[in-house]
């Protein structure tokens, strides 16, 4: 409280002394009885008025619109529109249009400066900004300062406009998924892609998603609906994987993170599955428990990838417990792993199910900055140790290596 | 240690704000700038200083341009020494007369501004110009007793706002990081109505400011102390009047650029207007009397002064202090500014007790009539602090009615009087022989005269020899200010009543734009001043039009500007205007203050207070109540959707106001609409005139029928299509209509050039 009253006051500095300065000179002026100074006086009180009363009518009457792409890939520039409607009939005069883009890197604040909006019409800024990492982010309020015409008890009002930006996770590409499994399973209802060609049983038909081809549009029912939707068919089973990717540790900065590896790797699995039309899960760790999303379409899978953050709950004996329970029998298992703390010993419902396990290590320790403090034994060298002690197959990802080839290279083991 | 001090310069070097590169943000500040320090060197004759502090600021601010993104350490330490040593200059100048600082403090302030132009490399070095401009303005206010600094101000308020404007567009561009190409014409545009709304808003807050008593934080202006080696003997020395001696009681040639009045005579027999000039300008904490000369002895023809002797009083420095024969009771402070030369009278309020004066001596006379040791030149300022004993009438009635004298004080020759007419002695009796105190009585003289004798000054001489008081008041019965207070000053005397004349001014016209009092020659006074045991001398003032006490306590005058601007504007307006909506003015505060006086009379000053938050409770909830069974009832909902359109109504009106409003509709459709319009109308001027009652058609085929000509007919059909068809119409249809238009137009013209030689010819 006593904060922001110091802060606003240091704000207005200028314009407190001149309050100050128009009243000592009242009070001179009243001593020493001399008329002019009243007069100047009167005109410094109305300047701050008119300062006070104008940087708020530059502000009344404006409408503000905000337009952009709502969804990018990580490194992707979007650009962005904000579309200023003065419905006055009088000029805006020298509106500072504070915008922050918040996937930028730096997350700073962008000012853009409006010479004047005439009376009725509309004038567009619009700017291009790169999406620097994967996240579901929301633009905070735009704020419009306004002062003019002479700067004094500068307004700035904030405009809330409710854009939300999902920036999805950039995985490189993978080609070739060698597979082993051959577990048979039914449609899921996540599941937007049929899998034409495969399997000839005609499941039904639904409404067409977004993303999905034409090829399979039931143009009959399509006619009598008057929606568009698509044929379904049953499928038999290929290729099942589920994918686990460890969110406990996050160590590291902007891009360059375990976990942001990890997703980044998630995303090139799950991408690839859905391209070989893969039955798949995601999942990952939440407050006590874990997060599962099932089959889902290319997009889908993005945009839950983009909202992974770094949970406070650790693997534990339980998680894995969890993770052999969704995994079907002979089916294949990626544990996409941040965190060293993982005992091979905890692994073992997995093998009793006979679930195959690949584990990709993403060493937390090295993604640390130059000036922060190793840990005195490098933990990941222990659990390598047992790892290969227990005979798993398993990569490990330090920051900075070339992602996309160490993936070929873990899924090849 | 050597690393600290390398630290605390690179933490300098990093503090240094980035340079001003806005060429038209520089101009404006210099323009301000200079229009301050003009405003400031015009109060006073400085020609060096001048042409030094204008070539300087100039000089300075191009420095500061050039060398805007220097570090310039060579020129801050030079400008350092050189502001130390304006600093040594102002506190010399300050000692020399501590009771005068503006103007030391207006040649330091001009200096500092000079120096400080050559360091402007920041905005804010240049906002920094900004307020000294900003308080040379007020400083010359200050000094300024004329309407010309009115003219100064203006510009200054136009060059600021500029300067704000460029300021404030300079911050926002740094801001953004981006330069803004704002065209000249867009700004001043802006700068025109920014101002105009100012002067609006300025207007109304100056109106409304309240203007209270003021100098009361002493010490008081005085010019600077003049060192005499000869004092003089302090006797009246009236340079209008050369030949005034000290006991003169022939008669003087009349000089309208100095009142008569002041000199050691007062002759009664002489005629003749003063002139308008300015002679004193005054600031005061009330509008008071000045007194100049107090007349003692009455010869019949004239009045002087019985003992020309005076006393001394002393101090080295201010104030001179002076004891009061009688006890005051309410301060008057009083600040004089000579405007033109006047005789050796130091005019105050009675009884002045403290003096701000240019010389270590005065001298005053048995009457307490102040003299100076060397006549008022233009220029001379002085102050005096006066205690007058202003009671309010009724208080003056109690005190005058207990008879107790002051000890060791010999009145006798306030009752000195010539051989005068018993017709004189008898009117008096007559006026006062209901009255039983010396108080009543002499308000009774005074009221007397002034209701049954008007104000002349255009009157005949009074012949040769005659006693003037019975002359007056009983053959001329009309004169001017002398010949009333004349007259009263005998009649008291002759009723055993000390009196005597006064002389000097009245307090002119108050300015409240420059908030002082201008004096003119021709606010020369003359009034009477009546001692009353226990009270002291009371000011009486006998001419017609004026207050018959104009020392006692009035009612407080009104603190707002705007009163005091109104009785300013009386003066300039003609009464024919300004009484009526006086007298209806007065007329409306005297029916609110009896409703005031009514409740006041009740008491119920407490009560009325909870009465009336009781009331207001109940109002509310009543009003709340009623609202609510409203809105549940369904006839009541008609009301409260009423209500609803009333509570929208101030947004309807706003956005009427605010929103744009519908431009007329265009396109090659509305365009053929006015194309027949406009056919309508050349119809008109050959009189054809459309019926509302006629369609476009029936019209078509009448105007055909008699004209012949076939566009008519055209633009008939284009009109009916473009109004009534649903498919589009292209502007090829517009030009052709056009087209058909002006065919038509040369026609008519063609027409209208036959008929008129059709008519040349008949």
């Amino acid at each position: 409280m006593l904060n922001s009253i110091f802060s606003s006051f240091k704000r207005r500095t200028d314009e407190i002394v001149l309050l100050g300065i128009a009243f000592f000179l009242f009070i001179v002026a009243t001593n020493t009885q001399t008329g002019w100074l009243f007069l100047v006086d009167a005109i410094l009180v109305g300047t701050l008025l008119l300062g006070f009363i104008s940087s708020r009518l530059q502000i009344r009457g404006l409408k503000i619109e905000r337009t952009f792409k709502n969804w990018a890939y990580e490194g992707e520039k979007l650009k962005v529109e904000i579309l200023l409607q003065n419905l006055h009939r009088w000029q805006k005069h020298l509106l500072a249009v504070e915008e922050k883009f918040p996937a930028s890197e730096k997350g700073e604040s962008k000012t853009f400066l409006v010479e004047k909006i005439e009376g009725s019409k509309t004038r567009t800024i619009s700017y291009e900004e790169e999406c620097f990492k994967r996240g579901i982010y929301s633009f905070p309020p735009l704020k419009i300062e306004a002062g003019a015409p002479l700067g004094f008890f500068s307004f700035g009002k904030p405009f809330k406009k409710n854009g939300e930006l999902i920036i999805f996770p950039s995985g490189p590409s993978i080609e070739n998924f060698p597979v082993r499994s051959t577990s048979l399973y039914t449609t899921s209802q996540n599941r937007p892609y049929s899998t034409p060609g495969q399997s000839h049983d005609f499941l039904g038909i639904r409404d067409y998603q977004p993303g999905e081809g034409t090829r399979y549009i039931h143009w009959k029912a399509t006619a009598k609906l008057g929606k568009l939707m698509v044929k379904e068919f049953k499928k038999l089973s290929s290729q099942e994987l589920t994918i686990f990717i460890d969110n406990s540790l996050d160590i590291g900065r902007g891009r360059e993170t375990s976990l942001e590896y990890a997703v980044k790797a998630a995303a090139s699995l799950s991408n690839l599955s859905v391209r070989q039309n893969n039955y798949f899960k995601l999942i990952t760790l939440d407050t006590d428990k874990i997060v599962t999303l099932a089959n889902p379409g290319h997009l889908h899978c993005l945009e839950w990838l983009a909202g992974i953050t770094a949970s406070r709950t650790k693997i534990t004996p339980e998680t894995i417990a969890s993770l052999a329970r969704e995994a079907n029998y002979k089916t294949r298992l990626i544990l996409l792993l941040c965190n060293p703390e993982l005992d091979p010993a905890w692994l073992q419902p997995l093998h009793e199910k006979r679930v195959f396990v690949k584990l990709f290590v993403f060493d937390s320790d090295s993604f640390k900055e130059a000036g922060e403090q190793a840990p005195a034994a490098n933990r990941f060298d222990y659990l390598e140790e047992r790892l290969k002690k227990e005979n798993l197959a398993f990569l490990r990802i330090k920051k900075g290596d070339n992602l996309r080839k160490a993936l070929v290279e873990g899924l090849s083991l | 240690m050597s690393n600290k001090i390398i630290e605390a310069f690179a933490r300098l070097r990093k503090k240094r704000l980035s340079p001003e590169h806005s060429i038209p943000l520089r101009i404006a500040t210099l323009l301000t700038v200079l229009c301050g320090i003009t405003a400031t060197l015009s109060q006073e004759e400085w020609p060096y200083l001048s042409i030094w502090v204008i070539a300087g600021t100039i000089a300075g601010f191009f420095v500061s341009w050039i060398r805007r993104e220097k570090n310039n350490w060579w020129i801050k330490l030079i400008l350092a020494i050189l502001m130390c040593w304006a600093f040594v200059d102002f506190m010399s100048n300050l000692l020399q007369n501590i009771y005068d600082p503006r103007i030391p403090l207006s040649y330091l302030l001009l200096w500092l501004q000079t120096l400080h132009s050559f360091d402007l490399p920041a905005r804010r070095d240049l906002n920094y110009s900004l307020w000294t401009a900003f308080i040379l303005m007020c400083v010359a206010g200050s000094l300024s007793s004329s309407m010309a600094y009115g003219a100064f101000f203006f510009v200054f308020v136009f060059c600021s706002l500029f300067a704000l404007f460029y300021n404030y567009l300079s911050s926002v561009e740094e801001k953004a990081k981006v330069t803004l190409n704002v065209s000249w014409r867009s700004i001043t545009s802006t700068i025109l109505k920014t101002a105009a709304i100012l002067l609006f808003i300025g207007g109304i807050v100056y109106l409304f400011i309240p203007r209270f008593h003021g100098l009361k934080i002493r010490p008081l202006p005085v010019s600077l102390q003049i060192r005499l080696f000869n004092m003089g003997e302090g006797q009246i020395k009236n340079p209008a009047y050369p030949s005034s001696g000290q006991s003169i009681t022939k008669t003087l040639d009349f000089n309208s650029d100095a009142y008569h009045g002041l000199n050691p005579y007062l002759d009664l027999n002489m005629r003749g207007t003063l002139n308008r000039t300015v002679v004193i300008k005054m600031r005061s904490t009330e509008p008071v009397y000045l007194r100049g000369v107090v007349f003692d002895y009455y010869n019949g023809a004239g009045w002087q002064l019985s003992n020309f002797q005076v006393k001394s009083v002393s101090s080295a420095n201010p104030p001179i202090s002076l004891n009061l024969p009688y006890p005051g009771i309410h301060e008057v402070v009083q600040i004089f500014f000579v405007e033109h030369e006047m005789p050796n009278i130091i005019f105050a309020a009675y009884q002045p007790y403290q003096l701000y004066f240019p010389t270590t001596t005065i001298f005053y006379d048995q009457n307490l009539g102040l003299r100076s040791p060397i006549p008022l030149e233009k220029g001379t300022i002085y102050s005096v602090v006066s205690l007058t004993s202003n009671l309010p009438d009724e208080k003056i009635r109690k005190i005058a009615r207990k008879k107790f004298s002051f000890p060791n004080i010999d009145l006798s020759q306030y009752l000195q009087l010539p051989p005068i007419s018993e017709k004189v002695k008898k009117l008096a009796g007559d006026i006062t022989k209901n009255y039983d105190n010396d108080y009543t009585k002499a308000m009774a003289v005074c009221l007397y005269l002034q209701n049954r004798y008007p104000y002349d000054l255009d009157i005949p001489p009074f012949p040769e020899n005659v006693e003037t008081t019975e002359y007056f008041l009983f053959v001329q019965k009309r004169g001017y200010c002398e010949h009333f207070a004349s007259a009263m000053a005998v009649m008291m005397r002759t009723l055993g009543i000390p009196s005597r004349m006064v002389t000097g001014f009245t307090s002119g016209v108050y300015n409240p734009i420059t908030g002082f009092y201008e004096i003119r020659n021709y606010d020369a006074h003359a009034w009477v001043e009546v001692f009353f045991s226990g009270v002291g001398w009371i000011s009486f003032d006998p001419t017609p039009g004026w207050d018959a006490l104009p020392l006692a306590e009035r009612e407080e005058k009104s603190p707002w500007m705007i009163s005091a601007l109104i009785n300013y504007l009386k003066e300039k307006i003609p009464p024919e205007i300004t009484e009526p909506l006086t007298r209806s003015w007065q007329a409306f505060i005297k029916a609110l203050k009896t409703f005031i006086a009514r409740f006041e009379r009740l008491n119920l000053k407490g009560k009325i207070l909870a009465l009336f938050a009781v009331f207001l409770t109940v109002f509310a909830i009543a009003l709340f109540t009623i609202y609510i069974f409203l809105r549940t009832k369904k006839y009541g909902l008609r009301i409260a959707k009423f209500i609803r359109k009333l509570q929208n109504l101030p947004l309807k009106l706003s956005n009427g106001f605010l929103k744009p409003q519908e431009k007329a509709p265009s396109g090659p459709r509305f365009l053929i609409w006015q194309i027949y319009y406009k056919m309508l109308k050349v119809l008109v001027s050959i009189g054809f005139n459309k019926l509302p009652s006629q369609t476009p058609k029936e019209f078509a085929l009448e105007s055909v029928s008699n004209l012949g000509w076939e566009e008519i007919n055209m633009l008939t059909q284009q009109f009916e299509e473009a109004r009534y068809s649903r498919h589009e119409i292209d502007e090829e249809k517009v030009k052709e209509s056009r087209e058909i238009l002006k065919t038509l137009d040369e026609k008519i013209k063609l027409r209208k050039r036959a008929t008129s030689f059709e008519a040349t010819l008949l």
